[in-house]
């Protein structure tokens, strides 16, 4: 990847270097660009013979490399004949010659810069602990989708995922996507298939964590939204833009924040549609892996006892935490749980919908709080829908082939939801799944989800002895938010 | 990752000697017509061959370019010197400290320019690496 780098960053380091007028037979070019005052030629097969200077005027279709051209200056330009294809003139009038070097000052520099981007995306995934990748084709480029199935970092949380397929189009009447490793983590997928859905132009489709498609047609912005500490954030979730919200980190004892939302709502409405389109932070994937790391030679055995562990308890201990985005609603009688989102992974702005019962509130206002550990999700936009959700056809498509990185195929690993699984164990594992496109229902848009079910276990190289006195205080509620806001103000300290 | 206090020093007075050397910037050429030369040139180079004059005082009417040619060195910052190719070298006509060039027999006229873009460009892969190199060694 490096080498590949380099090479990419050095063929843009050519710049224009003079050379003597004798080097120019020696130069080895293919192809000569002639300029004159007021005329120009490109011409190859150049030869010198009695001081005259000879060559056979070409058009190339695609400029040649830069490697293999020469330009030469003449004067004045009554001095270049052209017969048929043929264009001489005298060496003597050549004034200068000039040919494309790599300009090693500035390949030096931006190798090293490229270098330090390397180091940089090489420390990043040394302390990332995502997710498996999806890609899509859309018949000339590979496109990012996302993460699947983040934050089910053990066998008993295992979970679906939904994941919006924006940049796929049919290739020979096909949907391609690819699967992959690029974290040091083993991924095992358990399912994998295509939703598909024709739904009026008018609306679009998010398909929420428990597999229901809902069409958001009237979208509303906060009329007011509120950090822990009461700083408006309205500006930074209105729109899906730049502007983003990140927690507000001050030295005092809050481990949660919390984001207050008030929405207009509609008379009568009875259910609303809440959107958000986030991430979760780098920060939260990076402290997840020190925390492995806490249990030094005592990893493994972790691991085997959180594979051991209920469902519940491991989603409880993770709600504990913070880690998911928590969805409370006010209603008559208080402030009341509803919902989660599930962790969206750190790479990609993802955006998730979760259905509220609006039953228990009066008023003119929907007042919903998200709340999650500090530092932990990074948020583009919150948004409310109160509209009822139109008709859609929804088309399961299943893998009708699906082949890993050696070729071989896998396609009966990813079929069911049973106990086979694709097992991604290193960087770069890579599964290529491809879905017959079904007939689209006439005047309707398309919108293509991965339906994908699946966990992941963190690979640490963890050794020495585990910091039980601390690990065990993980436990309590919060804990886990302490150990990173200590750490993050520890770190902020250090270095101011 | 703390280094011998030394040590340190020295590569601070490295990281600020090429820091220096950096923020000269960086210049392309533009090849611009003779008739263009900005104002604010002090110095024209004639080449040709592998015979080079340089010339101040320089004027350019309908059909020649004219100059002094200087005896000394010109100091002259690279965007007020204009680089200007000649062919043949019998064109160029040498009376006492005058040189005299026809406009038809200047091929290439070439002016340095500060590249803004890679200016900046470079700037920022610098502050990086010195960035990453200070979080190295402290």
């Amino acid at each position: 990847m490096l080498s590949a780098l380099f090479l990419i960053q050095f063929s843009g380091c050519r710049s224009l270097r003079s050379i003597p007028l004798n080097e120019i037979q020696y130069a080895e070019k293919q192809h000569y660009y002639v300029h004159g005052q007021n005329s120009y030629y490109q011409i190859s097969g150049m030869a010198i013979s009695d001081g005259i200077l000879t060559g056979l005027i070409t058009n190339p279709i695609s400029p040649p490399e830069k490697n293999k051209v020469m330009h030469i200056y003449v004067a004045p330009d009554s001095v270049i004949s052209v017969r048929d294809n043929l264009v001489s003139f005298p060496f003597s009038n050549i004034a200068k010659a000039e040919i494309y070097d790599v300009d090693e000052g500035k390949a030096i520099l931006i190798g090293a810069g490229t270098a330090n981007a390397v180091f940089w995306s090489a420390l990043m995934i040394a302390f990332m602990s995502s997710c498996p990748f999806v890609y899509s084709e859309d018949g000339t480029e590979i496109n990012f989708e996302g993460e699947v199935y983040s934050g089910a970092t053990a066998t008993p949380i295992e979970r679906d995922d939904y994941l919006a397929l924006k940049s796929i189009s049919p290739v020979n009447n096909r949907y391609n996507i690819r699967i992959t490793n690029e974290v040091h983590e083993i991924q095992n997928t358990n399912l994998a298939e295509l939703q598909i859905y024709d739904h009026p132009a008018n609306a679009e489709v998010l398909v929420d964590k428990y597999g229901i498609a809902h069409t958001v047609s009237d979208i509303r912005q906060p009329v007011s939204a509120v950090n822990a500490y009461g700083r408006s954030i309205v500006s930074e979730l209105s729109k899906c833009d730049n502007a983003r919200y990140l927690s507000e980190i001050r030295n005092d004892g809050l481990l949660l924040d919390t984001i207050s939302l008030s929405f207009e709502k509609p008379h009568n409405s009875k259910r609303a549609k809440l959107i958000i389109s986030a991430k979760n932070t780098m920060w939260l994937d990076y402290m997840f892996a020190r925390l492995s790391d806490m249990f030094g030679n005592r990893y493994d055995e972790w691991i085997r006892i959180r594979n051991k562990r209920s469902p519940e308890y491991l989603l409880q201990w993770s709600l504990d935490q913070g880690i998911p985005l928590a969805v409370y609603l006010e209603t008559a009688s208080g402030l009341v749980f509803v919902d989660y989102y599930n962790v969206p992974g750190p790479v990609k702005d993802r955006k998730d919908i979760l259905q509220i019962d609006l039953s228990g509130v009066t008023g003119d206002r929907v007042n919903v709080r998200l709340v999650s550990g500090v530092m932990f999700w990074d948020l583009d936009n919150a948004a409310m829908d109160f509209s009822e959700d139109a008709s859609v056809k929804c088309t399961t498509a299943a893998i009708d082939n699906a082949t890993d990185e050696t070729g071989e195929e896998v396609t009966s690993l990813l079929l069911h939801d049973d106990d086979r699984y694709l097992v991604q164990p290193d960087i770069n594992n890579e599964a290529r799944l491809s879905f017959k496109v079904p007939s689209q229902v006439p005047g309707t848009e398309r919108s293509v989800f991965l339906h994908s079910k699946g966990n992941y276990q963190l690979v640490r190289d963890a050794s020495g002895k585990p910091d039980m006195d601390l690990l065990v205080t993980m436990r309590r509620p919060g804990m886990f938010i302490r150990f990173t806001k200590d750490h993050f103000l520890k770190y902020y300290a250090d270095r101011n | 990752m703390l280094k011998p206090s030394g040590l340190r020093k020295a590569f601070r007075i490295v990281l600020f000697l090429m820091t220096c050397l950096i923020t000269t910037g960086c210049y392309t050429m533009r090849t611009i017509s003779v008739t263009t030369i900005p104002k604010i040139t002090e110095v024209i180079i004639v080449h040709a061959d592998k015979n080079s004059w340089t010339i101040i005082n320089y004027s350019v009417t309908d059909s020649l370019l004219t100059g002094q040619i200087s005896q000394g060195k010109v100091n002259a910052t690279k965007t007020k010197t204009v680089h200007v190719y000649v062919a043949p070298v019998s064109a160029v006509t040498v009376k006492g400290s005058t040189l005299t060039v026809p406009l038809l027999n200047i091929a290439k006229t070439d002016c340095q320019e500060l590249n803004i873009i890679e200016t900046l460009g470079f700037g920022i892969i610098w502050v990086s690496l010195l960035f990453t190199l200070t979080m190295i060694v402290g």
